[in-house]
């Protein structure tokens, strides 16, 4: 049974309640096409300042993280009462997680907050948490589907976060210095992971159970958790993805293979989303570098292949992707892991032929509601440039990391590690 | 008094270890005394660093071939300007070294190997000071430089000696304090050693081109710094020097694979980049060996026992055209296990504008989550010391096995050689690093625990870039 099954190529995107366009790959290539306009200089009435009262209480509480060990738990053998009572859990505790971060936002600079995609989010946010508040404990099951549908609103909503965020960081650079820009992001892309990590669990216990689905659970999906993740398919499965973005980016040229070694059958547990994110990344950026780079092989004329490498070790599992596209430039070197803008960014994104023009890609991500093609998007999340901080994010979620290193004028290696044993708590600042 | 009762267990211990003798243990008696002013005097002084530029010689045009008198008028000045600025500094450098021993705690300065140390640096201090201020001529030169010659051989074993004294002073000093202290005095010594060294080689080299009748263009090499350093050339001599010892101490070696820009050519002080790799290759090939010990490879069976993970099936190609899963190692020279069934360390050398990067990578199985934070420690090793009472030294397997007759004869053989010995005094690592950040670079580990282990050594070019920074 266990087999069949793997040939069905157990994706995350098929276990979770969305459709499969929802997994965090995909989410950042077509935002929501409907921008809430939000109301119109609510911000800065005094009503506001005065109701901001009602965050207090919030702000002031402790949240109360979780490892991926008790979430698997906790999924196994889901029942009605353990299904309210993460309902509740999640009820709870998503308006603490949020009020702390509105309250970070709160605290930026005025100027800042004045930036109309810092505002977009900034509402965002704010009425996400009216929402929530409002809602009474969860009773029965009926109830927990509302609340399910509603959170799931609310989650399509906010999937302009990260673009509208990353923009308006980036134009408000010049106000703030870069390390308290990349505090700020990473604690919101930290405590946007953890929400999303609890309401998309919830949603998806849900509806196993709703559904024959809750079938599922015996094969080692638990919610978005698969207990049995082999290497070899994220990474096939990436490796595809990534090869297809950067086919068409590059209109047409084929992109480099990639060679898998390793311990490629190891078996562990995790969130596939999150491995798949940070795997899309590297091995967009390693075939993309390779392309640029444009150096092929004297006999076969083809790119350099890339290779990953899966090491199993005793608590953790490391993917190795190693590069032969030349090297990370030294000015661009020092900005890797940063979220604000730069003259280097700015530089390095204009060397990539393949990027937009900043200007163009600007406009059409601000207010403006009128379609825009997908290919637009694509390419704009191609070329936010905060891919590497945000995989960085994932990866350290639940104790593993991201580690980057270059050798100037040959190649790139990258190394994301993960944790096995699930025991380690989330780790997002409080 | 203490320094007496001292002396008499000196002499038990030296006989023991046969490190230090007998005639050595009365000179460790005489330190010091208090009541000498000079080095406080000198130490109070300002230490004058130089640039890289002027200490190198470098801007001076290499060209000498059609004009050797020109030539030999200019290397001579070169020359005498950094005996000179060697016997200004180099008092002033050591005051501050014997100073900042002097804030030992006494305990610790009592420990045989320190007081050995601390008194070699003194003894140095009183030879150059003793030694006449003014540098006129060639004869004046000749004669510092042989002095220089003879204090830098004294001072050869500095840090194993150091090393072990510390060792033993273990539970005398917080860690971070023996850190701090070992990272600025070898820092310091490898600053004191490059000035030294430079004046000591600019005059032989000089003295070379006076004596030969013909002209050999030497413009490569400038004192201690080559200018067209071939990274290729000295990985292959430090490998086979590291596979010799370990085919001395455990009957078998892997092989070292060098591929990536293998022509690069940079200028770099030869001797630091000969200490770095053969520290990182022995590491590499040790843990290579070790792990195919633990995991049953050999020549019949070069992929171990059931402890390894791969997928039964080799010589596997599948995916879905993007990506290849290629299981088979004999084809790919990089992971091919040699006669031994050692699959081999792979070095990498990249050439970038302003820099070298070496990348090393064995399949020795990575450290373990608990030793990796004490890699980086000063007497942190793998390595069972047999005279060892601490219990703290975190060591899954020792290499040697039970009580053998072999193992004080290999224990010598690993001390025996250039460069010290294969494993065990735990300084290693925390030295590398030091080495490779010295003119701006740098050096970084990753763990791949089960697997191997990736390093990372960045060099920087000594060229004008690096005119400014200060020695």
């Amino acid at each position: 049974m266990p087999n069949s099954n793997l040939n069905n190529a157990p994706t995350a995107i098929t276990t979770s309640a969305f459709s499969p366009q929802s997994s965090p790959l995909f989410k950042m290539n077509n935002p929501a096409s409907i921008v809430k306009q939000p109301q119109a200089r609510r911000r800065y009435s005094p009503q506001h300042f005065y109701q901001n009262r009602i965050l207090d209480p919030y702000v002031h509480q402790a949240v109360s993280p979780i490892t991926l060990r008790q979430l698997v738990f906790f999924g196994r053998n889901m029942q009605e009462d353990k299904l309210l009572k993460s309902a509740n859990y999640v009820r709870t505790e998503l308006p603490i997680r949020l009020a702390h971060r509105i309250r970070d936002f709160q605290n930026l600079p005025f100027i800042v907050g004045t930036n109309p995609h810092i505002e977009l989010v900034y509402d965002l946010y704010w009425q996400a948490f009216e929402k929530i508040v409002k809602i009474p404990e969860i009773k029965t099951l009926e109830e927990n589907d509302a609340f399910c549908e509603m959170i799931k609103g609310l989650l399509n909503d906010h999937l302009v976060v990260i673009p509208q965020l990353a923009l308006g960081i980036m134009e408000c650079s010049k106000h703030i210095p870069a390390a308290q820009v990349d505090q700020f992001m990473s604690k919101m892309l930290r405590s946007r992971i953890s929400r999303r990590v609890l309401a998309e669990q919830h949603i998806t216990l849900t509806s196993n159970f709703n559904s024959p689905n809750h079938m599922m659970t015996d094969r080692g999906y638990i919610g978005i958790i698969y207990t049995h993740i082999k290497p070899r398919d994220i990474v096939e499965r990436t490796g595809l993805l990534a090869a297809d973005t950067c086919r068409q980016a590059s209109g047409g040229m084929a992109p480099p293979k990639v060679l898998l070694d390793g311990n490629i059958d190891a078996e562990f547990t995790y969130i596939p989303d999150h491995i798949e994110y940070i795997l899309y990344e590297l091995l967009k950026n390693s075939m993309r570098f390779v392309m640029q780079n444009g150096k092929r092989d004297p006999t076969t004329g083809e790119l350099p292949p890339i290779q990953v490498t899966v090491c199993e070790g005793t608590h953790e599992i490391v993917f190795r992707v190693s590069d032969k596209g030349g090297g990370i430039h030294p000015e661009m070197e020092s900005q890797l892991w940063s979220y604000a803008q730069s003259p280097a960014r700015e530089a390095a994104m204009l060397l990539d032929r393949h990027a937009p023009s900043r200007a163009q890609s600007a406009q059409k991500s601000s207010f403006s509601t009128t379609a825009s093609s997908p290919q637009q998007y694509k390419n704009q999340s191609l070329h936010l440039g905060i891919g590497l901080p945000m995989s960085r994010v994932y990866a350290e979620y639940w104790g593993g990391d991201l580690k980057v290193f270059t050798m100037h004028g040959y190649g790139t290696d990258a190394y994301a590690k993960f944790c096995k044993f699930g025991n380690i708590y989330e780790n997002f600042d409080d | 008094m203490t320094l007496r009762s001292a002396g008499s267990s000196l002499a038990i211990t030296a006989t023991k270890r046969g490190f230090i003798t007998n005639t050595e243990q009365k000179e460790a008696e005489d330190v010091v005394s208090f009541y000498d002013d000079r080095v406080t005097q000198y130490a109070s002084q300002e230490i004058q660093t130089v640039t890289l530029k002027t200490l190198l010689g470098l801007g001076r045009s290499g060209s000498s071939n059609h004009d050797q008198q020109q030539g030999a008028a200019r290397d001579l000045a070169v020359n005498l300007d950094v005996a000179r600025y060697a016997r200004k500094e180099l008092p002033v450098r050591l005051a501050r070294l014997i100073k900042a021993t002097q804030k030992l705690p006494f305990i610790v300065g009592t420990n045989p190997y320190i007081k050995r140390v601390y008194k070699l640096y003194y003894d140095s201090f009183q030879s150059i000071t003793a030694s006449p201020e003014e540098i006129r001529d060639k004869d004046d030169l000749d004669r510092f430089a042989a002095l220089l010659k003879g204090l830098v051989e004294s001072h050869a074993d500095v840090v194993p000696m150091l090393s072990q004294g510390f060792l033993e002073c273990k539970k005398y000093m917080a860690r971070e304090d023996i850190k701090r202290f070992l990272d600025d005095m070898i820092r310091a010594r490898i600053g004191i050693r490059l000035i030294a060294e430079q004046a000591i080689s600019l005059r032989e080299q000089r003295h070379e081109h006076e004596k030969s009748s013909v002209d050999t263009p030497h413009d490569d090499i400038v004192g201690v710094v080559h200018t067209e350093l071939r990274p290729a050339d000295l990985i292959k001599t430090c490998a086979s020097f590291v596979q010799e010892l370990c085919d001395v101490n455990y009957g078998s070696s892997p092989e070292v694979v060098i591929n990536g820009q293998t022509d690069t050519t940079f200028t770099y002080v030869p001797v630091h980049l000969e200490y770095i790799l053969c520290e990182l290759l022995k590491n590499s090939v040790r843990a290579t060996v070790e792990q195919s010990q633990k995991m049953g490879r050999s020549a019949l069976n070069p992929h171990g026992d059931g402890s390894d993970r791969r997928s039964s099936s080799t010589n596997r190609e599948s995916g879905n055209g993007v990506v290849i899963v290629n299981q088979d190692d004999d084809q790919d020279v990089t992971k091919r296990p040699n006669d031994f069934g050692h699959p081999p360390v792979e070095v990498t050398i990249a050439q970038g504008e302003h820099e070298v990067t070496i990348r090393i990578r064995d399949h020795g199985g990575g450290i373990s989550r608990e030793d990796f934070d004490a890699i980086f420690d000063y007497s942190f090793t793998t390595v069972k010391n047999e005279n060892d009472s601490s219990k703290d030294l975190s060591s899954n397997d020792s290499p040697y096995g039970v009580d053998s007759i072999f193992k004080g004869v290999s224990r010598l053989a690993m001390q025996a050689g250039l460069g010290g010995p294969i494993a065990g005094l735990g300084f290693g690592l925390p030295l590398t690093r030091i080495y490779a950040q010295y003119f701006g670079g740098d050096m970084h580990l990753i763990s791949l625990q089960g697997y191997g282990c990736d390093v990372f050594l960045k060099l920087k070019q000594i060229d004008e870039s690096l005119d400014d920074l200060q020695i």
